[in-house]
C-alpha cells in the first residue's frame, strides 16, 4: 500500500514536470525571438532605462552605446576560439570514439537528460568556458547516439540539460569574483583586502548551497522529459548527416572539392610535421606550465584555448583532417563574434550611465544584515541580465556592494561576494548570451531550449534565494 | 561536346570546358601549389621557432609559440569583422539591385566592358574590399552578359582581373585595415601605440605616395587590361594553355562557377539563383517571436540609434579608425540586410571569408611573440634600412611575407616591428607594407580562387597576367616610394 502511493505520488510529480516543462517551452517558442533579437530588444530596453532612470540624457546613452560597444572585444574573441578550437578537437576521431562511449552509457531518455546534466554540472564546477563547450558537445553525441539506438530523446531538454551546467559556474572553480579577490592587488583590494577562496569558493555556505543547486538540476531536468511522442523532437538531420560522415571515414573526410592535389600540397597538408608536430610542441609547454604552477593559479581561459587548440592539432595529426572540419565550426562562432559587442555595447549604458550602479544601491539601502546576502543575489540577478560576463559585472557593480557592505552592521565581504556569484550564475539560466556557443554547437534556436532552463531558473531560484537568507540568519 | 565533371563544389556540372582539360585545369594547377594558410602559418612558425632557438631556449621558445597569441586577441577579433561585416554588409538584395542599376549606365564593348570593372573595381575597393571585389565580379558579370546577348563577345578573364585590382586599393583605402589599426587612439586595436604611435587615417590615404600610385594604377590599368584583352575570335592568345580562341565568354565559364560565387550572387538578389535564407526573407508570420525575427522597424531604429550615435562622435572629431569603421559596418549590414534574421544569416555566412585567418592568426602571435621577445625585430629591421631604401624594401618584404599570409591585416602584425625601427615614416611604411600586401593578394588563391569562378582562366594566361601586374605595380609603388 505504503509502496504504490509512493510510487503515485512520484508519477504525479513526474508528469507535474513534464507539463511544466511542455507549457514553458510552448511559451518560450511563441514568444522568445532569436538570441540576436533578444539583445537588439535588450539594448533598446537599457537605453530607455537610463535614460528614464538616471540623469543621462538620450545623446549621452546613444554615445555609452558606441562606445562600450568594443568592451568585450577581446573576450569575443577568446570565446570564439574557445568554441572554434573545441569544436575541431571535439571532432577529432579519437574524441569522437570517447563520446561515442560516453553517449552509449544511458539507455533511456530520461537516463540520456540525467547523464547530460550530470556531467553538465561536473564541468560547469571545473571551469565555465569547458562547460559551455564540453557539455554541448556531449548533448549532441548523446543525441545522435540515442537515435542510433532507436530511442527517442528530446533533443532540445537534452541540451538545456548541458547547457544548465553554467548554473552553478560562480560558486566553481573558476568563478571569477572569487577568483579576483583572492588575486593580490586586486580591484578592491584597498577596501577589502585580499580574501583567500577558503572563504569564498570553499566556505561551508557556498559548498552547502552549490550541493544543493547541483541536485536541483539533476532532478529537475530529467523530470521533464516529454511523455508524449508528439512532443519529442530528436537531434536535427544536419547533425546526423555531419555525424555520418565523420563515422563514414573516421573524421577524416576530405573537403569535396576537385583540387588535383601537388605533391608539395599533399606534403605540406599531410606531414604529420606540421599538424601533430606544432601541437606536440604547444602542448608540451603547457604541460610544463601546469606542472611546476599550481593549477588554479595558471589555468585560465587563455590556456584553456591553448589546450584545445594543441589537442585539436595532436588528435587530428595531419592538418588535412584539421582544415576539414574548421568551416563548420567558423561559421558556428559567427553569433559569438557578432552578438558579443551588443552586449558590450549595453555593458557600456549599464556602466557609464550609472544603471548599474542604481540598481544595486538601490538593494543596499533596503537590506538589513539578515537580508542582505538575498538582495545581492537579486541584485546581481538583475544586473546579469544586462552585463552576463561574471568578471565584468563585478568590476561594474562591486564597489557599491562592497561599500554596503561594510554599512551594514554584521554583513561580511565573503558571503557577499558568494551571494554575488549566486545572482550571477542564476539568470544565465533564461539569458541567451551564454547559450550562443551551446546553441552552434547543438544546431539548435534559443526558442527550442530556453523553456526549459527557465523552469530550472525558477527551482534553482528557490534553492540559491533560501541560501542567500540563511546565510543572513546563520552568519 | 558538352561534358560533366565534378567541381570544386561536389557539383556536377556541364559545359564546354567540362572534362577536356583546357582552362578548367587553371584551378587544380593553382590550387595545386596553395597549400591552406594553416599549413603556411605552421611553416612559418615552425621556421621562426627554430631560428629563435638558440636566442630564447627551449621554455621560452615553446612558452612563446604556445601562448604568444594572447597579447592580440582585440586585433584578431578586429581583423575577423573586417572580413565579415564587410561581407555582411554588400552581400544583400539591395547592394546588388543598386550595382545592377550600375551596370545598366555602363558600356559594355569588348574593351570597355573590361575596363569600366576594372575602373570600378579600384574604385569601390578604395572604398572598401567586399564592395570592391563583389562590386566589380557582378557589375563585370552583368556587363559581359549584356555583351553576349549583343553578339559581342567579351573576355570574361579579363574582367575577373579588373575585379581583382579591388583588392590591392582595398588594402590602400578608407578602409584599409593596417591604416585603421594605426589611427586607433585608444590602443585597444592599435598594437603599436606604446612604440610608434598614432598614424591619422587621413595622412595615411593623402599620402602623396599612395595617391600618386593610386592615381596611375586609375589611369592605366583600366586602359591597359582593355588594350591587352582579346576580342574577337581571330584575335588568339599565344600564352593560352588550351590552344583555344583568345576570348573566353561569360556563357563558356558561368557553368563552372564554384558555390561562393553562387552564394555571392544568391545574396545579391541575383534571379536566376536560388536564396539560401527564403524562409528568412518570407513574409509569413506565425508567432509574436517570428514577427520580431522579421521586423523592420526592430533594425531602422536601432540602426537609426547607431547612426546618430557614430555620426555625431566623428562630425565632433573623432578619430577615424578601425572599431569606429566596425561599429558603422555593423549598423550598414543590419540596413542592407533588412530583417534582423537576415542579418543573423548574413554574418553567418561571411564568415566564409576568414576560414584563412581565424586559427592561423594564433600562429602568426606566436612568430610575433617569437621575433618580440628574441629581439629579432631590430636586426630585420636594420636589414630593411641597410638596404637605403626602407619603404622600398618593406613593400617587397610584404610583398613576399604576403604569399605566405593572405591576410593584409596580419602582414602589418608581423613586419611591423620591423620596419617601424627603420629611419621611414610610419605613414611611408604602412603605404609600402599595404601596397605589398595588396600585390600580393593576386597571387594568392585561398581568397578569391572560389568566388571569382577563375575556372575560365587558362593559368599560363592569368599568370602572365599576375605577372605583368605585379611587375608594374611594384615599379610603380618602388618609384613613388623613392620620389617622397
Amino acid at each position: 500500500m505504503g509502496r504504490s502511493s509512493s510510487i503515485a505520488s512520484s508519477n504525479v510529480v513526474s508528469r507535474f514536470f513534464t507539463r511544466l516543462g511542455d507549457v514553458a517551452s510552448r511559451v518560450v517558442q511563441r514568444y522568445l525571438p532569436d538570441a540576436f533579437i533578444f539583445a537588439l530588444l535588450l539594448t533598446l530596453a537599457t537605453m530607455v532605462l537610463a535614460v528614464g532612470l538616471t540623469p543621462k540624457g538620450p545623446a549621452d546613452v546613444a554615445r555609452h552605446w558606441s562606445d562600450g560597444f568594443w568592451f568585450v572585444l577581446t573576450f569575443s574573441m577568446q570565446s570564439s576560439l574557445a568554441l572554434i578550437t573545441g569544436w575541431v578537437f571535439a571532432d577529432s576521431p579519437p574524441v569522437k570514439r570517447v563520446l561515442g562511449r560516453i553517449a552509449n552509457v544511458p539507455e533511456s531518455q530520461f537516463q540520456a537528460v540525467f547523464v547530460t546534466a550530470l556531467v553538465g554540472q561536473l564541468l560547469g564546477l571545473f571551469h565555465w568556458g569547458v562547460v559551455l563547450i564540453g557539455s554541448a558537445i556531449l548533448a549532441r553525441e548523446i543525441g545522435i547516439a540515442m537515435d542510433r539506438k532507436d530511442i527517442d530523446v528530446h533533443y532540445p531538454l537534452l541540451v538545456a540539460a548541458g547547457y544548465a551546467g553554467l548554473l552553478p559556474w560562480h560558486q566553481g572553480l573558476s568563478a571569477a569574483s572569487s577568483l579576483l579577490v583572492a588575486t593580490e592587488g586586486h580591484l578592491f583590494a584597498g577596501e577589502i583586502g585580499v580574501v583567500p577562496v577558503s572563504q569564498t569558493i570553499f566556505h561551508p555556505a557556498n559548498l552547502l548551497i552549490v550541493a544543493a543547486v547541483v541536485l536541483t538540476t539533476v532532478l529537475v531536468m530529467p523530470m521533464m522529459t516529454p511523455d508524449r511522442r508528439e512532443n519529442i523532437v530528436t537531434v536535427p538531420q544536419s547533425k546526423l548527416r555531419e555525424a555520418g560522415t565523420m563515422m563514414a571515414d573516421g573524421g577524416a573526410a576530405s573537403r569535396s572539392d576537385d583540387l588535383r592535389s601537388s605533391s608539395l600540397r599533399d606534403a605540406l597538408l599531410d606531414t604529420p610535421l606540421l599538424g601533430g608536430g606544432v601541437g606536440l610542441l604547444i602542448g608540451a609547454y603547457l604541460v610544463y606550465l601546469l606542472a611546476t604552477n599550481p593549477f588554479m593559479q595558471v589555468f585560465n581561459l587563455n590556456v584553456f584555448i591553448s589546450f584545445l587548440f594543441a589537442l585539436g592539432l595532436l588528435f587530428h595529426w595531419r592538418l588535412r583532417s584539421y582544415v576539414d572540419v574548421l568551416r563548420r565550426a567558423v561559421e558556428g562562432a559567427s553569433q559569438i563574434m557578432i552578438q558579443f559587442q551588443f552586449y558590450g555595447g549595453i555593458m557600456g549604458i549599464m556602466a557609464w550611465s550609472g544603471l548599474a550602479e542604481l540598481i544595486a544601491s538601490t538593494f543596499a539601502a533596503q537590506a538589513t544584515s539578515t537580508t542582505w546576502y538575498l538582495f545581492t543575489f537579486l541584485a546581481a540577478g538583475i544586473v546579469n541580465f544586462f552585463v552576463p560576463s561574471g568578471g565584468g559585472q563585478w568590476v561594474v557593480t562591486g564597489q557599491v556592494l562592497i561599500d554596503a557592505t561594510q554599512q551594514i552592521p554584521g554583513a561580511n565581504q565573503n558571503l557577499m561576494i558568494v551571494a554575488f556569484g549566486m545572482g550571477d550564475q542564476w539568470t544565465n539560466m533564461i539569458q541567451p548570451f551564454w547559450a550562443i556557443p551551446v546553441l552552434s554547437i547543438a544546431g539548435l534556436s534559443i526558442r527550442d531550449m530556453m523553456g526549459y532552463a527557465a523552469v530550472l531558473f525558477v527551482f534553482s531560484g528557490l534553492v540559491m534565494g533560501a541560501g542567500a537568507l540563511l546565510m543572513g540568519v546563520v552568519y | 561536346m558538352a561534358t560533366e565533371e565534378s567541381t570544386t563544389d561536389g557539383a556536377t556540372r556541364s559545359g564546354p570546358y567540362a572534362g577536356d582539360g583546357g582552362p578548367t585545369r587553371f584551378v587544380p594547377e593553382f590550387g595545386s601549389y596553395h597549400p591552406t594558410a594553416l599549413a603556411l602559418a605552421a611553416l612559418l612558425a615552425l621556421a621562426v621557432l627554430l631560428a629563435t632557438l638558440p636566442r630564447l631556449g627551449l621554455v621560452t621558445g615553446l612558452e612563446q609559440l604556445a601562448t604568444g597569441f594572447y597579447g592580440l586577441f582585440a586585433v584578431q577579433m578586429a581583423l575577423v569583422l573586417w572580413w565579415v561585416l564587410s561581407a555582411t554588409a554588400v552581400e544583400s538584395p539591395y547592394v546588388g539591385a543598386a550595382l545592377d542599376r550600375l551596370a545598366a549606365t555602363m558600356p559594355a564593348g569588348p574593351r570597355s566592358a573590361v575596363a569600366g570593372t576594372a575602373l570600378l573595381g579600384l574604385v569601390l575597393g578604395w572604398v572598401n574590399w567586399a564592395l570592391g571585389l563583389v562590386g566589380a565580379v557582378l557589375v563585370g558579370r552583368r556587363l559581359c552578359r549584356r555583351a553576349a546577348d549583343a553578339g559581342t563577345p567579351v573576355h570574361y578573364p579579363a574582367v575577373l582581373v579588373g575585379a581583382l585590382l579591388s583588392l590591392v586599393t582595398a588594402t590602400v583605402g578608407l578602409t584599409s585595415p593596417a591604416a585603421l589599426l594605426m589611427a586607433d587612439e585608444s590602443g585597444t586595436t592599435n598594437f603599436l601605440a606604446d612604440s610608434v604611435g598614432v598614424v591619422p587615417l587621413g595622412a595615411f590615404v593623402l599620402h602623396p605616395a599612395n595617391l600618386v600610385v593610386l592615381g596611375a594604377m586609375l589611369v592605366t590599368l583600366p586602359a591597359g587590361l582593355a588594350l591587352v584583352a582579346p576580342t574577337g575570335e581571330g584575335d588568339r592568345d599565344a600564352s593560352d594553355d588550351d590552344g583555344r580562341s583568345g576570348v573566353t565568354t561569360v556563357d563558356e565559364v558561368e557553368p563552372l562557377l564554384g558555390d561562393s560565387i553562387r552564394n555571392v550572387l544568391a545574396r545579391t538578389g541575383d534571379e536566376e539563383t536560388e536564396s539560401p535564407e527564403t524562409d528568412v526573407e518570407g513574409d509569413e508570420e506565425t508567432v509574436p517571436a517570428d514577427r520580431l525575427e522579421r521586423s523592420r522597424l526592430l533594425t531602422a531604429v536601432v540602426v537609426a540609434v547607431g547612426a546618430v550615435s557614430i555620426g555625431w562622435q566623428w562630425l565632433l572629431g573623432a578619430n577615424v579608425s578601425l572599431l569606429g569603421v566596425l561599429f558603422a559596418l555593423m549598423m550598414l549590414g543590419m540596413a542592407t540586410q533588412v530583417r534582423p534574421l537576415g542579418f543573423v544569416a548574413a554574418a553567418s555566412d561571411a564568415t566564409r571569408w576568414v576560414e584563412h585567418l581565424v586559427v592561423p592568426f594564433l600562429l602568426y602571435g606566436g612568430v610575433y611573440a617569437l621575433l618580440s621577445e628574441s629581439e629579432l625585430y631590430a636586426p630585420i629591421g636594420d636589414a630593411l634600412a641597410a638596404t637605403g631604401l626602407p619603404a622600398v624594401a618593406s613593400y617587397l618584404a610584404a610583398l613576399g611575407l604576403g604569399l605566405l599570409v593572405p591576410d593584409p591585416g596580419s602582414v602589418w602584425v608581423l613586419l611591423a616591428p620591423a620596419a617601424t625601427t627603420t629611419a621611414a615614416g610610419a605613414d611611408a611604411l604602412l603605404v609600402s607594407t599595404m601596397y605589398g600586401a595588396g600585390v600580393s593578394n593576386l597571387w594568392v588563391g585561398f581568397i578569391f580562387l572560389g568566388v571569382l569562378g577563375v575556372r575560365g582562366f587558362g593559368w599560363r594566361r592569368y599568370l602572365t597576367y599576375a605577372a605583368g601586374l605585379t611587375v608594374y605595380l611594384s615599379a610603380l609603388v618602388g618609384g613613388a616610394l623613392l620620389l617622397f
